[in-house]
Parts: C-alpha cells; sequence; structure tokens
C-alpha cells in the first residue's frame, strides 16, 4: 500500500454537500442506465451449458457408483 | 427445484449488476462481456465455497474486481498508458454546469484510477457499505473512504465542478435525497 496515496486528505478534503449530492446523483444514473440494459443473450447461454454439464457430469458419476 | 437449477437462477439475476460493474472496472464494450463471462464461470466452478446466505452479489463482485485486476496488472505491463490522450479530449463546458451530459460524466469517470474509480462505484452506486466495499476490495475501510474522497474530487475537477459555488437551475435535485455519497 501506498503512504502517498493512502494518507488524509488535508484542508480542501470537503466537497461542498451539494455538489456531492449532485454527483451521487449522476453516478447512481450512470450506474442504473447500465444496469437496465438489456442483457446480451450469451449469458444465459453460457449458464443452460454449464447447468447441462453440471448435470450430465452428475449423471455419469451416479453410473459409475452403480 | 434442484440446487443447480436454484443457482443457475440466482446468476442469472445478477448479471444485470455484474455487467454495470464490468463495465464500470473496464469500460464498455467486449471486454466487459468477457470479464462478466470469466467471473460467472469462475462462480459456477466455485459455487461450492459461496456461503449460504451471505452476500451474493458481493462474492460476485469479488470474484469480477480480482479477474480484472490481475489482468489490468499484466496489461499494465505490456500497454502504454493513455490516460493524458483521453483527457485531453474531456471537453468541460461551463455553461452546462449542473447539466451534465451522461456520455461525459462516463468519460470523467475513465479517468479516474482503477480503484478509485472501483471504490466510487461500490460505495455510490451499488448501495455496499464501507465495510462490504472493504472486504470486496481486500482493504482497509479506511483506504476505501480515501479512495472515495479522491475519486469525487478528481471527478470534480474534470467536470470543471470544483470552481463551481453553485449548480445551474436545472441540476438534479440537491439536498437530502442521495445520501449515498455522503461518508459515514
Amino acid at each position: 500500500m501506498s503512504q502517498n496515496e493512502e494518507k488524509p486528505l488535508n484542508g480542501k478534503g470537503a466537497v461542498k454537500k451539494p455538489i456531492q449530492a449532485h454527483l451521487g446523483d449522476q453516478l447512481k444514473r450512470y450506474f442504473s442506465s447500465i444496469v437496465s440494459e438489456p442483457v446480451p443473450d450469451r449469458f444465459a447461454s453460457l449458464l443452460d451449458e454449464l447447468e447441462k454439464r453440471e448435470r450430465s457430469g452428475a449423471e455419469q458419476s451416479q453410473e459409475a457408483r452403480e | 427445484m434442484t440446487a443447480i437449477a436454484a443457482l443457475k437462477n440466482a446468476l442469472l439475476a445478477e448479471i444485470p449488476s455484474l455487467r454495470a460493474f464490468a463495465i464500470s472496472l473496464s469500460g464498455n464494450g467486449d471486454k466487459a462481456d468477457d470479464l462478466v463471462q470469466e467471473t460467472l464461470m469462475k462462480a459456477w466452478a466455485a459455487h461450492a465455497s459461496f456461503a449460504e446466505g451471505s452476500n451474493l452479489r458481493a462474492w460476485l463482485f469479488t470474484i469480477m474486481r480480482n479477474t480484472y485486476f490481475s489482468q489490468y496488472r499484466k496489461a499494465r505491463r505490456e500497454v502504454q498508458d493513455v490516460d493524458g490522450e483521453a483527457a485531453a479530449r474531456l471537453v468541460s463546458h461551463p455553461e452546462q454546469q449542473g447539466h451534465l451530459d451522461l456520455a461525459d460524466f462516463r468519460m470523467a469517470l475513465e479517468q479516474l484510477s482503477p480503484d478509485q474509480r472501483e471504490a466510487l462505484i461500490l460505495i455510490g452506486a451499488s448501495g455496499f457499505s464501507y465495510e462490504e466495499a472493504a472486504e470486496i476490495c481486500g482493504c482497509a475501510v479506511g483506504t476505501v473512504k480515501s479512495r472515495v474522497n479522491r475519486a469525487r474530487q478528481r471527478l470534480l475537477h474534470l467536470l470543471a465542478l470544483d470552481s463551481a459555488d453553485e449548480l445551474g437551475p436545472d441540476a438534479a435535485p440537491l439536498s437530502g435525497k442521495s445520501p449515498a455519497l455522503h461518508d459515514n
């Protein structure tokens, strides 16, 4: 950890509250604009694939025991 | 529902948040979606180590940021820093203070150092507490606070708000309603 980077802010530290709140609103708008984007299909396909593999893996190990 | 189906549904439900965190960390585009994919695969492979009843999103964000930062450190050794260039492209419009375009905001966000950006997103946008954010980042609570403060200052500077005493008339509601960026 760098001393320089982590030391507390001096003097000019505090950001004015109204501006800070405005910044907070912008930040939330930015983030929620991405959250509400449609999700690419590739992720559902990936999870389907992982599920399928896990199930067939489980069946195989069951057969092996029998 | 089987345990596997439950896991799948739980992960599916987290994908929008994971994408938002990935894009915040690494910028828009294929890299972000690759990061989501890698996170999902790692989470799937390691789900036995997830403590039932604990915060799934925090666990996934931890996997994602660790994946991102280990790649980032690797890439840094290979690629030249282009911060200066991007900063030069960032144009501020004094006449539009308080009326920030989302695109300008995103560009300013990209100028922050990755650890500052991460801290700001976790605290200010994802709704994690300082304690949770510290756990996700694997650092001290004080470090998160310091990074968030620095991130705010840098953003204000980039957006040319640091010299503004007041915001324009069309600024978002300014008091009380947005506590997320206030220190505890």
